[in-house]
């Protein structure tokens, strides 16, 4: 499997391309464009594992319910896959580890990569802004998308970002979410919601825009049909 | 010597293609501007196209000269011999002699539950137009975001 990312960084799209029989999996709706003769198949779960249970994760999340599963023919094949919102990709390849990824920023992966559904607790509820993390682990490439520009901070030692910028990070950091503020209604008010504090070593990739915040600002001016 | 600007409603790339006696086909909404020695034809699309909400109707531009069209998002050229399959929504040209089918994305379950809707199998030899981003997928992050 080779990712080619272009038209980055603000209309990023990523061609994998694959080999004869090869597979890989993306989010629903990532595909753009793609080959032929590609096998496409829509589980609510990756090939082989889990089952409903972590679809429904999946779902209350906010990502979509099932997850599609794109398998090259004799000859090889691309498949084409983007964001929905301008934005730029990465690619990044696990090597026996944890990556933890904003369910929002995931966009394909080899099919040697496992994905969970991280539950963060009853405080990303409470905060109004659902913090849900897919736990990537195992071996693999995978193609991950941010809304605006994508950039990585070396954490050693403590390093606070609002959760809604944070497009993945090492698991090899400790993580706790917490209020921005001093208490929970002036962190709610004063609309930096919930925070994520990472202790340790490693990296977290962040992204200069906000996809719930944009959704908040646009949401209350749009009409119901 | 004056100079008139054109441009698109959206953001997006915009692409300059040169005609030489011959035709163009664009999706609804790509079109921006062209040389006078290009004429503007429309080409019934089918009735799979209209009830898949791309329209009745699809432009066919034809002649001599110059044609600008526009993209939400980059616009991708892609070189097909035999298929290929676009999401429909991403699709913005094609040349005239390459068939288009509208079907869906797998099976029924894979169509509809998948996300990835109604694609279009493109068959023959020439280059397509893909955009990298569709107004139909913004639709759907804004759509939940509405209050009621």
């Amino acid at each position: 499997m080779e990712i080619t990312i272009e038209h980055g960084p603000g209309n990023s799209a990523a061609r994998i391309d694959l080999a004869g029989g090869e597979s890989c999996t993306a989010e629903a709706g990532a595909m753009i464009a793609m080959s032929g003769d590609m096998g496409i198949e829509t589980t609510t779960h990756k090939k082989g594992s889990g089952g409903v249970l972590k679809a429904m994760k999946r779902m209350l999340s906010g990502e979509s319910f099932f997850l599609n599963h794109f398998t090259a023919g004799a000859n090889g094949g691309e498949v084409w896959v983007a964001a929905t919102l301008s934005g730029d990709m990465m690619q990044y390849e696990l090597d026996n580890e944890n990556l933890v990824v904003q369910s929002g920023s995931f966009v394909a992966c080899e099919d040697t990569v496992e994905i969970d559904m991280g539950w963060q607790g009853f405080k990303s509820l409470f905060s109004g802004e659902s913090v849900f993390w897919l736990h990537m682990n195992g071996n693999g490439k995978m193609v991950l998308s941010s809304f605006g520009a994508i950039y990585p901070v070396e954490v050693d030692g403590e390093y606070i970002v609002d959760t809604g910028h944070i497009v993945a990070f090492n698991e090899t950091l400790d993580f706790k979410l917490s209020k921005a503020g001093a208490s929970w209604i002036s962190s709610i008010l004063g609309g930096e919601g919930l925070v994520c504090k990472f202790q340790g070593r490693g990296t977290v990739w962040c992204q200069s825009h906000n996809a719930v915040g944009f959704g908040k600002i646009l949401g209350p001016l749009l009409k119901p049909r | 010597m004056k100079r008139v600007t054109l441009v698109q409603a959206n953001p997006g790339d915009i692409q300059a293609i040169q005609l030489h006696n011959e035709s163009f086909c664009l999706q609804p909404g790509a079109y921006i501007c062209s040389t006078p020695g290009l004429k503007l034809g429309v080409r019934w699309a089918g009735f799979a196209s209209g009830i898949a909400r791309e329209g009745f109707v699809k432009l066919q531009v034809s002649g001599t000269g110059t044609l600008w069209y526009g993209a939400y998002g980059g616009l991708l050229e892609k070189e097909v011999d035999g298929e290929y399959i676009v999401d429909t929504s991403h699709l913005v040209a094609y040349p005239p002699n390459m068939k288009l089918k509208l079907q869906m994305a797998g099976g029924i379950f894979s169509s509809l539950l998948g996300g990835e809707g109604m694609v279009t199998r493109v068959e023959g030899t020439g280059t397509i137009i893909i955009q990298t981003r569709s107004i139909s997928g913004l639709r759907d992050f804004l759509n939940p975001k509405i209050s009621k």
